[in-house]
């Protein structure tokens, strides 16, 4: 059995001045919370959710699932 | 060293979470307290950004959390592959600026984002790519000509790009795609590191892996993540395809290769001579001990195999190993007696033909145990020794050579032949279609199929099975029980 902490922290300086896909998509930079510093690698963050274990990433699109014939209660 | 995750149809950035997070639980010891397995060797640790190909839904209050939704469905439209890559190429871009110059990415792509992975090359950026159940040769729905194009330019990426790139696939577990689209193109004109890896064959893994499951099967993600942290202490692409393949290793792969073993140095009080037989030593103790093994000449045997458990043999072992490790040579002198004191046999090391990890299921659980798979310290050595031919009337042995410092493990070996043992069943048959059927003829319906067959073996310590009327081109799952004559032999084990 493994725990893990996951955190993401959304990249809001990867914007338009990028690429205009940045209106459409984002960037995610994964810490695991509580064991990894956020600041000591790279410069600047918007932190996001440092806490809120194992809640993400389970929403996956209900629709999206139900045409790939997959379970619609995520099981992740 | 950043690592950028792209992935796939309808898929999410968070899907790098069990990745990520093996890396930095293999990385820190305790919070923010880094290993010092890798910090001594300048290792660092690894930044996981994940592209979302959807919209981010900001949460209404704090207490939600923030969604991705309208996942990207770039299995089927060619110019949503485009547009990922197009924002992966950015992403890499700003990615480096927060990094000082010479630094490079490493790309992992589930599914449809191992495809968009592969787009991105050639890139002089890009430092390995490692993709998870991607049908890389062929996409899983054509409903556009912009999915073809985009396949017919990964081609030619694959064949000459300089980065290496890793396929590992799931196998028949792998419902979403077909497990022959995985499997990466040869390289033909150029010398670049190309692997394919099925999970199947992948060494502590060895079971196939379902379509969203190989991200987070500990098995696979662990080994993903080691693999990893270790690329982003190579220097060229040669040092991190050794890396690839000694972290994701396939079976099949040629043994790795041995450095400098001590030599073996015989002298009269430090060894012991087994009887002729199989080698069995069990219940090892002694801190560390040489056993000479004759080899049998009259039998004009043409390999040596060997078992060891618990321990390693040329670094090969579990990942949790304990501390036995194991030597073998091969000793000749020109005189019988190997307690002959002039001259001692002298001993040379002895290169394996093979050398792998195979796994040691308990015969009362069913393998691998559901809901645990394999443990990281489960696993037996294969070692597998050509025998040269012999030299005029020299006597040979086997040379043994353990140090251990607990009381744990075994060593068997034995002397074989080369011969496989053939079956020439197959899986044609003129109605094997109508053997779907109740009330058809059973006796036409392909065996292999439909009944199994029982192959007998000798009591040999290795024996290999052909099935030359099998298609080559067509993946085989099979399952295999052992049937026991008699418990001879068994006893005590």
């Amino acid at each position: 059995m493994s725990y893990m902490y996951p955190s993401y922290l959304v990249q809001s300086q990867f914007n338009t001045s990028w690429t205009p896909l940045a209106k459409r998509y984002s960037l995610l930079l994964y810490r695991e919370a509580g064991w990894e510093d956020n600041q000591v690698r790279l410069a600047q963050y918007t932190p996001l959710y440092p806490y809120e274990l194992g809640r993400l990433g389970v929403c996956q699109s209900f629709s999206s699932r139900v045409m790939l014939g997959l379970p619609t209660r995520s099981v992740q | 060293m950043p690592v950028l995750f792209i992935p796939g149809n309808a898929g999410s950035a968070h899907q790098i979470r069990s990745i990520a997070s093996s890396a930095a639980g293999q990385y820190y010891v305790s919070p923010y307290a880094p290993s010092p397995e890798f910090t001594s060797r300048g290792v660092k640790p690894l930044d996981f950004f994940a592209g979302t190909f959807s919209r981010l839904c900001w949460p209404r209050t704090a207490e939600l959390p923030l969604v991705d939704y309208n996942e990207d469905l770039s299995a089927f439209h060619g110019p949503t592959l485009d547009v990922e890559t197009a924002y992966a190429s950015s992403a890499i871009s700003y990615i480096l600026s927060l990094y000082p110059p010479g630094t490079s990415v490493i790309v992992m792509g589930h599914s449809m984002g191992g495809v968009v992975a592969t787009s991105l090359l050639p890139s002089p950026n890009i430092s390995a790519v490692i993709t998870m159940s991607t049908p890389h040769k062929f996409p899983p729905a054509r409903f556009d000509r912009r999915i073809a194009t985009i396949y017919h330019n990964n081609k030619a990426a694959l064949a000459t790009a300089n980065t290496p790139v890793l396929s590992l696939c799931g196998g028949a577990t792998d419902l979403m795609i077909l497990s022959e689209s995985c499997i990466l193109p040869k390289p033909v004109y150029m010398d670049v590191y190309r692997r394919t890896v099925f999970s199947s064959a992948l060494e502590g893994c060895w079971t196939g892996v379902g379509h969203q499951v190989v991200v987070w099967c500990h098995q696979v993600r662990w080994r993903v993540a080691r693999a990893a942290l270790e690329l982003g202490a190579a220097a060229s692409p040669e040092e991190r395809g050794a890396i690839l393949d000694l972290w994701l290793r396939d079976a099949h792969s040629a043994p790795p290769k041995p450095g400098h073993p001590a030599p073996l140095y015989l002298n009269q009080t430090s060894y012991s001579v087994l009887p002729k037989g199989p080698i069995v030593l069990r219940a090892l103790r002694k801190p560390d001990a040489v056993y000479l093994a004759p080899v049998p000449e009259a039998s004009l045997p043409s390999k040596f195999v060997a078992y060891v458990s618990e321990g390693s043999v040329l670094s090969m072992g579990p990942h949790h190993v304990s501390s036995l490790t194991v030597s073998f040579y091969l000793c000749s002198s020109m005189n019988d007696d190997a307690y002959a004191s002039s001259p001692l046999p002298s001993c040379e090391e002895w290169r394996p033909l093979s050398l792998k990890l195979i796994p040691n299921p308990s015969p009362e659980k069913p393998f691998p145990v559901p809901d645990e798979g394999v443990d990281e310290s489960e696993g037996i050595v294969v070692f597998e020794a050509a025998l040269p031919k012999r030299k005029g009337n020299e006597h040979r042995w086997v040379a043994v050579s353990y140090s251990i410092n607990e009381a744990r493990g075994w060593i068997i070996g034995s002397f074989v032949e080369n011969e496989p043992i053939v079956n020439k069943h197959n899986v044609h048959g003129a109605y094997s279609t109508i053997c779907y059927h109740s009330g058809s003829d059973e006796s036409l319906c392909p065996d292999l199929l439909y009944k199994g067959v029982t192959v007998p073996v000798d009591s040999n310590v290795l024996s290999r099975i052909q099935f030359p009327s099998l298609l080559s081109n067509a993946l085989v799952v099979y399952r295999v029980g052992a049937i026991y004559a008699s418990d001879e032999g068994c006893n005590g084990a």
